[in-house]
């Protein structure tokens, strides 16, 4: 498959959809933390990574594993040592994100269609 | 087909040996005394399907990479689903920082007890964040899948950094695989440590696929840092020969991009972990030196974060553990407080250790074997040779709370395991007989057996039954602030929640004058550790997993635990508050409180 193959902006608008209404009807665990491990450990990441085109899948999805961990870790960091601890307010930024990261992907791959 | 049969032969079979399994009924040999010799079949299995198909179908990467999931499946999965509970009574102090942000939305590292996960929180507030987003109860709910979890990411970033090295994936799926099968000091639990370790091995995967040089260094510029023109023509060499491959479609990133993704996951790295960032600086600075890495400001940068991190931000934790660690510096830090003292230590537990420790020099040794193939196919191995080699410079660095073995073992792990596979795939032109499979199953095998016994050894004590936990949860439901808590070890899930509000006392840690005065009087001083008189409330916690810990290390005399605990039971100043199957607690009768 090439980059411009994978699905990455289906993917994270879906992820957060998913995770937005399964957080508003407060679903069960089961249902719900399945999602936010997904999103929070995958989502971000992807959504910046994917702009990069990396070739490799392998290598993209442990790249974005890794970016998305640790935007998280600094996120939330940066709320505990400012006391602005809230984590409606860290999923919502970290949506807005990947949202924004797929925008862009989905965007490019319409240029390069015109083109 | 024949794989695919085999793989899901092996996982039914491994999937089918689990239920009856009793975790009561380990031995100090852990899970291997009460695991079916069917168990063994399937591991074995998935090994020998693997073994044949890295040389009937090594470009099958979903062939491959399923078998990597299946062993790792086999592996880590086992303890999560026969325990149910998750293991390690460290992985339950993490729990317990999450529960402390999810609380209070803020850390506080001026408590007492364990400043440094105060200081150094960033992992614990990701977790917190996903405990509340996921509506999880708390971090234990998903912590015990975390070995798994881990391992499967260690193997996805060890494949990357593999391709980096070398063109022959045979080399690195092997590689991949060895890593899995000798990666056996327990540091992938639930932790910042192996949260780190991921983002160090997507770090240096980075630095080598897009951050190399493009070219060589001008042998002008060699001879005038070398000061000789034949050191300056064998240093080129050595480099030309060592230099990262350009893997197709894997090039061509704008650098700053890459840059700024390496200084992103650095500053998670620093911000989470104490010892990591050293590492890290160390790797990144040998890849600069050796003229491996474009970003030579890249160390110094990141230095620079640490210690403005620990200068800032950790400074409760420097505060109280400075004399250590300057003491430490420079010395040979081979001994270790956390490797068993075999003299005292149960016959089984030596047994494991020593199987452990004979593991640890075949890796070694299986390395230099592969590394000296290599070279004799003309292959220099310069960067995985320097990143194995850098992690073993930190034995003058630091004690570590006595861990620094394991650590410097744990970051050379992947290195060494590239150049073990070096052994039976020295070049992508070797390896290509028919008792190639037979030769990789001799490798394997025995450090499979190895590792099951390594990594499956301690499980006796590393294993926390529900009704630890159940006592745990109750002792805070009872436990008023300001409570002493006395247990006999570490060895339970102490650090559930709320732990800010007591004290902890723990015997394995007291004066060896006061261990003995204790089992000599074990109700007068039992009173007295939990604090009679003080007019707060005490309690001493007696568990299976500690009475485990203290047979199998020998850190007590034998038979202490059940004499402290049936006099605490003859005597009148105590009353039992929680009685279950693996745990006992105990308050001062002088205390109020339900029975």
């Amino acid at each position: 498959m090439t980059h411009s193959g994978r699905p990455w902006p289906l993917v994270i608008v879906v992820s957060a959809a998913a995770l937005t209404v399964a957080a508003g009807l407060a679903a069960p665990s089961a249902v719900r933390g399945p999602l936010a491990l997904w999103f929070f450990l995958f989502c971000p990441g992807i959504a910046i990574v994917g702009l990069l085109e990396i070739a490799d899948p392998l290598a993209e999805v442990m790249i974005a594993v890794a970016v998305s961990i640790s935007i998280g870790m600094l996120l939330s960091l940066a709320m505990a040592l400012t006391d602005t601890w809230s984590w409606v307010a860290a999923s919502v930024i970290l949506i807005a994100v990947s949202l924004a990261g797929a925008t862009a992907q989905a965007r490019r791959r319409s240029n390069r269609q015109r083109q | 087909m024949f794989h695919v049969v085999l793989i899901a032969g092996a996982l039914t079979l491994w999937a089918a040996t689990l239920g009856g399994v009793d975790p009561h009924r380990m031995t100090d040999f852990g899970l291997l005394s009460v695991l079916s010799p069917w168990y063994y079949v399937a591991i074995g299995l998935v090994t020998a399907s693997f073994c044949i198909a890295l040389y009937s179908a090594p470009r099958q990467w979903a062939l491959l990479g399923a078998h990597v999931v299946g062993l790792l499946l086999m592996l880590h999965g086992s303890p999560a689903i026969i325990y149910g509970t998750l293991r390690y009574a460290w992985a339950w102090k993490h729990v317990g920082i999450v529960a402390y942000i999810v609380e209070h939305g803020s850390v506080n590292p001026n408590i007492g007890y364990l400043t440094a996960y105060q200081d150094w929180p960033s992992f614990f507030a990701l977790a917190a964040l996903i405990v509340q987003a996921g509506g999880f109860g708390d971090a234990a709910a998903f912590a015990s899948w975390a070995p798994l979890f881990n391992n499967l990411l260690f193997a996805g970033a060890a494949m990357f950094l593999f391709r980096t090295l070398t063109k022959d994936r045979r080399q690195a799926w092997l590689a991949v695989w060895l890593f899995c099968i000798t990666n056996w000091v327990g540091q992938d639990y639930f932790s910042p440590q192996a949260n780190a370790y991921f983002l160090y091995l997507i770090t240096i995967g980075i630095c080598l696929c897009w951050l190399r040089p493009t070219g060589l260094p001008p042998i002008a510029s060699l001879r005038r840092w070398l000061r000789s023109e034949r050191l300056a023509q064998t240093a080129r060499q050595v480099i030309a020969r060592g230099l990262p491959l350009n893997q197709a479609g894997m090039l061509k990133q704008p650098l700053p991009a890459m840059a700024a993704i390496v200084f992103l996951l650095a500053a998670a790295i620093v911000t989470s972990h104490q010892l990591t960032p050293f590492m890290l600086i160390l790797a990144i600075s040998a890849l600069v030196v050796f003229r491996l890495c474009v970003l030579r400001g890249l160390p110094l940068l990141i230095l620079v974060m640490t210690a403005a991190w620990v200068c800032y931000m950790a400074v409760t934790f420097l505060k109280g553990n400075l004399y250590w660690i300057v003491a430490s510096i420079g010395s040979l830090n081979i001994g270790s407080s956390t490797l068993s003292n075999l003299a005292v230590a149960s016959h089984d537990h030596v047994i494991v250790a020593e199987v452990a420790r004979l593991l640890t020099a075949s890796v070694g040794a299986v390395a230099a074997l592969g590394l000296w193939r290599r070279l004799r196919k003309g292959r220099a191995d310069t960067a995985a040779v320097l990143l194995g080699v850098t992690s073993v410079l930190m034995v003058w660095g630091n004690a570590y709370g006595g861990e620094m073995l394991f650590r410097i073992y744990f970051f050379a792990l992947p290195f060494l395991s590239f150049l073990a596979a070096g052994l039976i795939f020295p070049s992508p032109r070797a390896g290509r007989a028919r008792l190639t499979p037979a030769a990789a199953m001799l490798v394997c095998a025995p450090l499979l057996a190895g590792m099951l016994v390594s990594y499956y050894g301690n499980e006796r004590m590393n294993y926390i039954s529900p009704d630890e936990v159940r006592a745990e949860h109750y002792l805070i439901a009872q436990a008023p602030p300001g409570s002493t808590l006395v247990s006999i070890s570490a060895d339970y899930p102490w650090v559930m929640g709320d732990y800010e509000r007591y004290r902890f006392v723990q015997v394995v840690v007291l004066p060896v004058s006061q261990q003995r005065a204790l089992i000599a009087n074990p109700a007068g001083q039992a009173a007295r550790l939990m604090g009679a008189g003080s007019g707060h409330a005490g309690y001493m916690i007696f568990s299976s997993s500690q009475a485990a810990e203290v047979e199998m290390t020998g850190e007590l005399p034998a038979g202490s635990v059940t004499r402290i605990r049936d006099a605490m039971l003859r005597s009148p100043r105590f009353r039992v508050i929680y009685r279950g199957p693996d745990s006992l607690i105990f308050a001062l009768s002088t205390q109020a409180g339900s029975a």
